[in-house]
């Protein structure tokens, strides 16, 4: 059973109409380069304006000068050696730097025997699980930060426990409105930030390797330390490069939290654009803020390739 | 250390973890229901008179449709623009890595700097604050590379002999997109929109620095905590926690389809 | 330029660059209408890069190739009248088997009947009735096979593309699958071009076979001329086992050249070779067309003493390794022709005479290593996929 005209087709077969779309096609085949470029201007426009331009803008305008009229050109250092001059400004910085720190590594030490938890346990409630660790992640960290609100206060769940539980017999204080109210809250709403990169390389981690290991001769701690640990490294990094820059760039928490001695770089960033209207000024304490954030990037990518931890393809 | 002691201590460490999670969430929802004044105990009583206070708030109405109209936006553009992106990035290019890097770029720089600096650059172009139009801009620069990431990851994915079957049958690039590529890759397409939905919906930082006189959700609870504090709130943050909930449902469902 | 269009395709001096890899090195070839070519080397050898070149996947870097008698040039792949069955199939697993055998004749818009019919037909033809609605997860991996090349075929192209389709599946179903195809290249007519890395698998179903290495082809032909005639070290290397015994032309007439061993034994083999006196040659014989005898026969036309070093039963045949004076080892294959294997089985350290005629041997002096089948690590060339 031959299948007819096998003989009498031509080999290149004539295409009908749509000459403009074969055109189109073929032209963007002989330059390949048209296509990405085409592909690429919406995201690189987008990013000019929201990244390129405003950062711009934040350089020029830290050599403005505030003034009752307004904002005049400058052209000195004034505000950076404002920064400098007042110890307030550089020991807030380091407080704030401090306090990530501290959010940073506590969160380390509690999600990433969490994280293996997830990884390396049973297969069956997976799912359910991941799903109960994203549902935070996916609500707003306002609320997450308010939530903290009827627990922490003098009328507060915890206060209300220690009352009933007669174990003081007067609210205590010590729980809100100071830098432990905010060390706790922000450990809280950014573990998941934490939980899902570590998750993420603990799970990638061939379990072959780890067996392998122990047929070598490793017992469970060894490999973890010679074999988990270095593997989930590239998770690690990623959590934390992600937890610091949260902390270290948190409004919200301290500001609705922090009282007097809880506030953080943020806030004063922020009130230079509400309350004292130095926005030259403001603009100097972010970019700092900018430099700090890329010095961690800087030292984490001596670590591990950034690139392949924030996803895409390497 | 035994690996049946270590399952259980994990376990309970788990358990743990999940408890500190979710107390404060579950704290806020109970206390929603609290018939007292003060958002905190003692405790009053059940009642649903918060969530009926709610139903009648005409501002929170406002701004309930202000975010979803946002969210809805951003999501549809920045999907579209991050899925470009991705997908010119399938071939190989001069530069492709200090792209990459700007597409990145927006992952770590902190919200508030890119908020004040958004501020900056709309007062000095002289253009109004409005919710469609500067917060928009706030938005879909957040989301994107959100959606970058995640479309990518699906586009590494994808088997590209299929696409090549089906030039070799006769369908040109377009045809074969619509086709096979496309249909293949949706569920995880639409995946990504729902979460720059989420990420929109739930933005504050930038959004303080670009809206005007419009609020969205969390701009309206911000300036609530402020002056009225009463269960009232909770019910709103109740509301947006089941809505997360079920949105979490929904991108799993989707993912789950795709296998 | 007069193409003839006897050839379904051909290839002119074909190159393709990757970078600095050359990965098809002046390639120039015809295949037939209604010919079963297969492409066979080792993986890296630029087979699987010849069949993408066709389908349109790949562009050669210098070169033509003509389709039909006309040089397909630009042409995207879905403008040209050749069909690929792919490796893992590439079935759309969002389609049933049906939209996906008749996908290519939607593209070209025939009319719904038409295409029905057709489908059927083809379904019938590869041996899978009425699976239609079913989807490519459901199917086993021979099923899917035939899904694929039903899906090809029912657009009847000019030449059928076929990359390695059998790699994935087991020993018998390959078996059987390589015979359906043969079948179904019988019945419908069509032009194939089959890539492989199986030489067992090209001898069986090809007419012809181009054996390719590092981007060249070696030789093209029959089944038949590429095992008993290897025109290249290569070749007699790659294709089966054979010995290779190297030594230097001692003379010549027009029946026989002589080629001296180490050892100082004298060897005849027929050849057209045109080397002369003095040049070093290697004497290729393959081990079962070697007699190997307990007793020096009386007339023979070459024969070699050697000592029995080892033996490999191997159910059918075996294998021996016999060691000869100048210490060049060389396999004989005996089949287990005998009652019992164990009363016929010459035992290690007898002395044994190895004889052959000397048509059964060939001169062997192309210019290169002798190339070693375990060396098959060649990594293949970097796909830059077409887009």
């Amino acid at each position: 059973m031959a299948i007819e005209g096998a003989a009498a087709r031509p080999a290149v077969s004539a295409s009908v109409g749509r000459s403009a779309r074969r055109d189109l096609l073929a032209l963007l085949n002989r330059w390949g380069w048209v296509k990405v470029l085409l592909f690429l201007v919406p995201a690189c426009l987008l990013l000019t304006f929201y990244l390129v331009i405003p950062i711009a803008m934040l350089i020029v305008m830290s050599f403005y000068r505030s003034t009752l009229f307004g904002v005049v050109p400058d052209f000195s250092w004034n505000n950076y050696l404002h920064f400098w001059r007042n110890p307030m400004f550089p020991n807030l910085l380091l407080r704030s730097i401090r306090l990530a720190v501290t959010v940073t590594a506590i969160s380390l030490l509690v999600s990433y025997p969490f994280a293996y938890f997830l990884a390396r346990g049973t297969r069956r409630f997976r799912t359910t699980l991941l799903i109960l660790v994203m549902v935070p992640f996916w609500t707003s960290y306002l609320i997450r930060t308010m939530s903290w609100l009827p627990i922490l206060g003098i009328k507060g769940v915890v206060n209300y426990s220690l009352m009933t539980l007669q174990i003081v017999s007067n609210p205590v204080e010590v729980f809100l409105f100071n830098q432990f109210s905010v060390v706790l809250t922000l450990i809280h709403i950014y573990l998941p930030y934490m939980v899902v990169p570590i998750y993420l390389s603990l799970d990638r981690l061939d379990g072959r390797l780890l067996e392998a290991a122990s047929d070598l001769g490793a017992n469970p701690l060894r490999t973890f330390w010679h074999v988990t640990l270095p593997l989930s490294l590239p998770g690690v990094v990623g959590g934390i490069v992600m937890v610091f820059i949260a902390a270290f760039g948190a409004y919200v928490t301290p500001k609705l939290l922090g009282g007097s001695s809880g506030i953080m770089f943020g806030n004063v960033l922020a009130d230079q654009y509400s309350g004292t209207f130095n926005w030259p000024f403001g603009a100097v304490l972010a970019l700092i803020m900018i430099a700090v954030v890329l010095g961690l990037l800087v030292v984490a990518s001596r670590f591990t390739r950034l690139d392949a931890v924030f996803g895409a393809r390497a | 250390m035994t690996d049946g002691r270590a399952r259980s201590f994990l376990r309970i460490y788990g358990a743990a973890v999940y408890v500190f999670l979710y107390t404060p969430i579950v704290m806020l929802i109970v206390l929603s229901f609290n018939d007292s004044n003060s958002i905190t105990l003692p405790w009053g009583g059940f009642t649903w008179r918060w969530y009926r206070a709610l139903a009648e708030n005409q501002s929170v109405f406002v701004s309930l449709k202000n975010s979803l109209t946002l969210g809805l936006v951003t999501a549809v553009i920045s999907t579209v623009i991050g899925g470009l992106a991705a997908f010119a990035f399938r071939s190989r290019f001069r530069g492709q890595v200090a792209v990459m890097r700007m597409l990145l770029l927006p992952f770590v720089i902190p919200g508030l700097t890119i908020g004040v600096a958004l501020l900056l650059l709309f007062h000095a172009l002289g253009v109004r604050p409005g919710l469609l139009t500067t917060t928009l801009v706030a938005h879909v620069g957040f989301t994107l590379p959100y959606v970058f990431v995640l479309i990518s990851t699906r586009l590494h994915r994808f088997d590209e002999s299929l696409e090549e079957a089906a030039m070799d049958l006769g369908a040109d690039e377009i045809t074969t997109f619509w086709q096979v590529t496309f249909p293949l890759i949706r569920p995880g397409i639409v995946g990504s929109a729902l979460f720059a939905f989420t990420l929109s919906f739930d933005e504050f930082i930038r959004t303080l620095f670009t809206i005007g006189n419009d609020n969205t959700l969390p701009i309206q609870i911000w300036s609530t905590l402020g002056s009225m504090v009463s269960p009232e709130l909770n019910a709103m943050a109740t509301l947006i926690v089941a809505a997360s909930f079920a949105l979490v449902i929904a991108g799993e469902l989707l993912r789950g389809r795709e296998r | 330029m007069d193409s003839s269009s006897d050839f379904d395709l051909e290839f002119r001096n074909v190159t393709k660059l990757f970078g600095d890899v050359r990965a098809v090195d002046e390639a120039t070839f015809q295949v037939r209408r209604g010919e079963f070519l297969s492409l066979l080397g080792p993986s890296g050898c630029g087979k699987t890069t010849s069949l993408r070149m066709i389908a349109g996947f790949e562009r050669p870097t210098s070169g033509e190739i003509f389709l039909d008698g006309r040089p397909v040039g630009a042409t995207p792949p879905y403008r040209r009248n050749v069909n690929t069955v792919f490796q893992h199939y590439a079935l759309f697993p969002h389609k049933t088997v049906l939209d996906n055998v008749a996908f290519g004749l939607r593209m070209k818009r025939r009319p719904p009947a038409q295409i029905a019919e057709r489908v059927d037909r083809m379904l019938a033809l590869v041996e899978l009735p009425g699976v239609g609605r079913r989807f490519p997860h459901q199917l086993s991996g021979g099923q899917q096979q035939r899904v694929a090349l039903a899906r090809a075929l029912i657009n009847e192209p000019t030449v059928l593309l076929l990359d390695e389709p059998l790699g994935a599946l087991d020993l018998k179903v390959r078996r059987r699958m390589q015979q359906e195809l043969k079948r179904i290249h019988r019945e419908v007519g069509v032009t194939f071009v089959y890539v492989t890395h199986d030489q067992e698998e090209a001898l069986t179903m090809s007419d012809r076979i181009a054996v390719m290495n590092h981007g060249r082809i070696e030789q093209l032909d029959t089944p038949a001329g590429v095992y008993e005639r290897p025109a290249t070290r290569f070749v007699a290397g790659f294709i089966g086992l054979t010995n290779l015994l190297r030594g230097v032309v001692e003379g010549r007439n027009d029946r026989d050249v002589v080629v001296r061993l180490a050892s100082g034994a004298r060897l005849r083999a027929e050849t057209a070779d045109g080397r002369a006196p003095g040049a070093e040659v290697d004497v290729a014989i393959r081990p079962e067309k070697i007699q190997m005898t307990a007793v020096r026969p009386a007339a023979a036309d070459n024969c070699l003493e050697g000592q029995v070093g080892s033996f490999v039963y191997q159910g059918a045949a075996t294998e021996y390794q016999i060691a000869l004076a100048d210490g060049q080892a060389v396999r004989v294959i005996v089949q287990n022709i005998g009652e019992t294997w164990r009363a016929a089985v010459i035992p290690v350290g007898s002395r044994v005479y190895l004889c052959w005629s000397r048509g059964a041997a060939l001169i062997l002096s192309d210019v290169g290593p002798r190339r070693d089948p375990a060396e098959d690590d060649e990594p293949a060339p970097e796909r830059v996929a077409w887009r």
